[in-house]
């Protein structure tokens, strides 16, 4: 070819440069210039993530680095504070104390995540096989639900189900084994841990379990294994990720749990959270600290642990290539441990409804007789009112904050990608990785020092760095997964960009927006660990409220109280689900995408429309597409 | 001639990473036309209509709209509007509120946008319709309502990328005949893109043939067909025979066979057509071989003949079904084309 290519060199000299030629390239500019010519082509791609960035700095990382400073420092036994001293790590580090409540941390995490995985595998694998979509919806809900009712709520239910006057041991005296003592032991904390953190065992391998492509299991079974080797050799390598993936979220928030261990422990469980809050009451700070540390560094071995586990199962994740949905199969057997599975789900739930109109004041099974006394007992409870006051302040603030500054960063990191978006994303996750104690006591000691603690401004930015990371993530996918050439098109009509993300991407990414303004409203309304340390002495969210009294006393008041929260949330939960479904109205019309989508709804229109003949013509057509594409 | 309703002036497109862009287009497409950017995927045909739309900000070169610069004019300041590949109908809008859109932001009265949109849908063919949704529609009347959409701005210019792409071969053909009804209709400037030669050759007024950010030759499609100025031009719009060789006294001498031709250049095209295959030619054929009969493809309407020559060189014929009588294959045959048949190119 005569042309010559534009990666061929040419000699300066040649004056009849090819219109392919840069016209005159200028020479390589300085580093400066080229940086500010960056910043200012992503100007909008970093402005849209600034707002995330300032919470996230002056927030969670100047806490975090504070505490780290303050693990600096110790606190002599006479009094007095002395700065830049590694002498409380070395107290830590010497101890043998300390050394046992590492030791008890990891394992109640270990027994956690492998009950939790034993129970939370089979669930999930039971409740793809179920081929009614009813039950399955059922099933689903039972199995999530219990997430929208408050952590004390369900440690209170098993404190009623596992207490030596209990139901359990009421039946082990009925069976004529009983009573034995259960509650106040690392038992009574493991049940507990198993069903808060169910939900997040069963969710992503469900989610794994519904990428499996159904033809490898009928490749398996065409070439002889029977459904045992099927499920060895195929669907569990295959939803290895999905395992992996749970029993990460299970092990980081049962190491980091406080309420739980704290409540039923009867402190005679010691982990690393309930120290810290110690610590932390017996106002040595820099112990509180090093804890905290410790604490963060556990949580990031696990993550570095399991990121390995699942390189190594990673090839898995790459699915099939057939896209086959697996072929649901009904099975009794099925049914059946899902019955079980719910009645260890609800069993909590039920008790506490039921023990709420207990006519006496301690946990007795079965209640001696009924009364509504309790209900009214709420009426005269100090602090209460105010408590679910602040609670509803702190969560409706916090969600409307993240959920703006959330999807404006996710917006700049799917749509922008400005350089450097990888760092962006990391900061914006990483109080993920922190345990919530962890980041609380950082809080309390950061807000101080700033001289904000107290105050609501310093409650509502600690919660916002909480709930934002769930934010970023539900609407990143969802962003991701928005059809973009809309935004273009809608601006190609002469809408600006503004305009043109409220007009063509946001009605796409509804239904997700609005699921993340649940999940962050109903985080930051439950949330104990962190917002117990950032607490003045005369305030109280709802959670903490209930914390302290179930501290306090034994009566059903609070059956009375946690009676009305999961009734709220049952309510709330089905006013989503048809907010969602209707949503999901448009959600399932968008089918512009790819593929002009066939339309189905108007089939009992054919007669009087004037179109018939077109669309008649275009139905031919796409069956014989359809049938050609078939046969080949 | 008037100023053309658009206008790239040395327009380049480098993306960061090296990846294929545009690297060199001047173009003008009058107005009223029905203009053509054809070429094979990765060309740069998508990108230079995006540059159009202000969807992508060129690296070098100056965009005209009916005389007026784009420099610097976003997307939803200029009148020009696209036709999606992939239509990018909003699924949450009726048809009637997809193709009031651009009216609506543009502040047009109430009155006047129901009007535009009731005239559009016309146009299209598509009244009646107002009230579904595009998941409702067929592929076909999809690709009407994206038409409609961004008629409904009156642009100066209509850019469609590949619209027709996603559907089958029957409906393809309809649609073609139905958007140059709707072009001639509107007396709109289109400027379409597309990879499908036969598409370009039907609907376009002129076109322009592109390869590798660059265009290799304009004209209207019966001058491209029959005289194209490179061999990528004679290779990528229909078949050829391409011989390649020097030229000496008007003949090419190529790979053993010298073949007589009527200018000086390095490459012969001949078209299948234009050559003819029989057991035994009659006169006339000042270029005439004899060959073994490779291979015969019944087409249809015609059918296509290969005939190895001894030199190895394969030659193409392309007959109409009855002009020739049946030929076995493996038999030896003679094949010839006149000497004004070959186009003669330097590159």
């Amino acid at each position: 070819m005569s042309r010559p290519t534009s990666e061929a060199p040419r000699a300066p000299a040649d004056a009849r440069s090819g219109p392919e030629q840069p016209t005159g390239s200028p020479p390589r500019p300085a580093l400066s210039a080229r940086l500010a010519a960056s910043m200012r082509r992503h100007r909008t791609g970093y402005l849209l993530a600034a707002p995330t960035l300032v919470v996230i700095i002056a927030v969670f990382v100047g806490a975090m680095l504070t505490l780290l400073e303050y693990s600096f420092h110790r606190y002599p036994p006479g009094g007095g504070d002395i700065a830049g001293t590694l002498a409380t790590w070395q107290a830590f580090l010497t101890g043998g104390y300390h050394w046992h409540v590492v030791w008890q941390t990891v394992e109640v995490g270990v027994l956690a995540t492998v009950i939790t995985a034993l129970v939370g595998f089979p669930t999930a694998f039971a409740l793809s096989r179920i081929k009614r979509p009813g039950w399955r919806y059922a099933g689903l809900f039972v199995v999530f639900a219990p997430l929208l009712t408050s952590v004390i709520s369900r440690t209170y239910g098993w404190e009623l189900i596992l207490g030596d006057t209990g139901v359990l041991n009421w039946l082990l005296v009925a069976v004529g084994l009983g009573p034995a003592r259960i509650l106040y032991a690392q038992t009574s904390v493991i049940v507990a841990l198993v069903h808060i953190l169910l939900p997040f065992m069963v969710f992503p391998v469900m989610s794994s379990l519904g990428q499996l492509d159904g033809a490898l299991d009928e490749a398996a079974g065409d070439l002889g294994a029977g459904a045992w080797r099927r499920f060895r050799t195929v669907t569990l390598p295959l939803t290895l990720p999905g395992l992996i993936a749970g029993a990460e979220l299970v092990f980081a928030l049962s190491i980091s749990s406080f309420a739980t261990p704290s409540l039923l422990g009867g402190g005679r469980v010691q982990v690393l959270a309930t120290d810290i809050y110690n610590d932390v009451q017996n106002v040595d700070w820099p112990l509180a600290a090093v804890s905290s540390y410790v604490l963060l560094a556990l949580a990031a071995v696990a993550l570095v642990l399991f990121t390995v586990l699942q390189r190594r199962a990673g090839h898995a994740a790459q699915g099939g290539v057939t896209a086959q949905a697996a072929e649901p199969r009904g099975a009794r057997g099925w049914i059946g441990w899902l019955v079980l599975v719910d009645v260890f789900v609800l069993a909590p739930l039920v008790v506490i409804v039921i023990e709420s109109f207990s006519s006496v004041s301690y946990g007795a099974w079965p209640p001696p007789g009924l009364s509504t006394k309790w209900y009214g007992n709420l009426l005269h409870q100090p602090g209460l009112g105010s408590a679910v006051l602040l609670s509803l302040e702190i969560a409706v603030a916090s969600t409307v904050i993240a959920t703006v500054i959330g999807t404006l960063t996710a917006t700049s990191l799917v749509r922008h990608a400005p350089p450097g978006r990888r760092l962006i994303e990391s900061l914006t996750l990483s109080p993920t990785v922190v345990p919530k104690v962890a980041f609380g006591f950082a809080g309390f000691v950061y807000l101080h020092r700033i001289g904000l603690f107290g105050g609501p401004v310093g409650l509502v930015a600690a919660h916002v760095v909480i709930v934002l990371p769930f934010v970023v993530i539900v609407v990143t996918s969802a962003l991701q997964h928005a059809d973009d050439t809309l935004d273009a098109a809608a601006r190609d009509l002469g809408a600006g960009p503004v305009r043109a993300f409220r007009l063509a991407t946001l009605p796409q990414i509804r239904p997700a927006l609005i699921a993340a303004a649940l999940f962050a409203f109903v985080i930051s309304f439950d949330e104990v660990d962190t917002t117990i340390f950032l607490l003045a002495p005369d305030q109280n969210t709802l959670p903490v409220w209930m914390y302290v009294y179930m501290q306090k006393y034994q009566d059903p008041t609070l059956a009375a109280l946690s009676t009305i929260l999961i009734g709220a949330a049952l309510v709330l939960a089905g006013a989503v689900a048809v907010l969602l479904a209707r949503a999901g109205v448009f959600a399932g019309l968008t089918g512009t995408g790819a593929k002009p989508r066939r339309r189905d709804l108007d089939t009992g229109k054919r007669t009087t429309d004037p179109h018939d003949a077109d669309q008649h013509a275009d139905d031919q057509h796409d069956a014989a597409s359809q049938r050609q594409a078939a046969s080949q | 001639m008037d100023t053309p309703d658009a206008e790239l002036r040395g327009v380049r497109k480098q993306y960061p990473g090296g990846a294929r862009g545009v690297r060199d287009v001047s173009l003008r497409v009058e107005r009223g036309e029905f203009f053509s950017l054809l070429g094979p995927s990765g060309c740069g045909k998508s990108t230079t209509l995006r540059i159009l739309a202000g969807l992508e900000e060129p690296t070098a070169g100056e965009v005209l709209i009916r005389g007026e610069s784009m420099a610097r004019r976003p997307a939803h300041r200029r009148p020009t509007n696209l036709v999606f590949q992939r239509l990018a109908l909003f699924p949450h809008l009726t048809v009637a509120e997809n193709v009031a859109f651009g009216p609506r932001l543009r502040r047009g009265s109430r009155s006047e946008t129901a009007a535009t949109v009731a005239e559009m849908l016309e146009l299209v063919g598509l009244s009646g319709l107002e009230k579904r949704y595009p998941a409702q529609l067929s592929g076909g009347q999809q690709q009407r309502v994206a038409i409609a959409r961004a008629l409904a701005n009156r642009p100066a210019v209509l850019l469609l990328d590949e619209p027709l792409g996603s559907l089958d071969l029957k409906l393809r053909v309809q649609m073609q005949r139905a958007l140059k009804h709707i072009q001639q209709e509107s007396g709109t400037t289109f400027l379409y893109v597309t990879h499908d030669q036969v598409e370009a050759l039907t609907m376009s007024d002129r076109m322009a043939v592109m390869n590798e950010g660059l265009i290799e030759q304009v004209g209207d499609p019966a001058t491209l067909y029959r005289a194209p100025t490179t061999r990528f031009a004679a290779t990528f719009l229909g078949d050829t025979n391409l011989f390649e060789g020097t030229h000496r006294d008007q003949v090419l001498d190529c790979a053993g066979i010298a073949v007589r031709v009527p200018g000086p250049g390095r490459f012969a095209s001949v078209r299948p057509e234009r050559v003819s295959v029989a057991a035994q030619l009659g006169d006339g054929y000042p270029n005439r071989f004899t060959g073994r009969l490779e291979e015969v493809v019944f087409q249809g309407a015609s059918i296509r003949y290969q005939v190895r020559l001894p030199s190895g060189v394969a030659v193409t014929a392309e007959r109409r079904d009855e002009a020739t009588p049946a030929l076995a294959v493996g038999t030896e045959v003679e094949t010839g084309w006149p000497v004004d048949a070959a186009v003669m190119l330097d590159h």
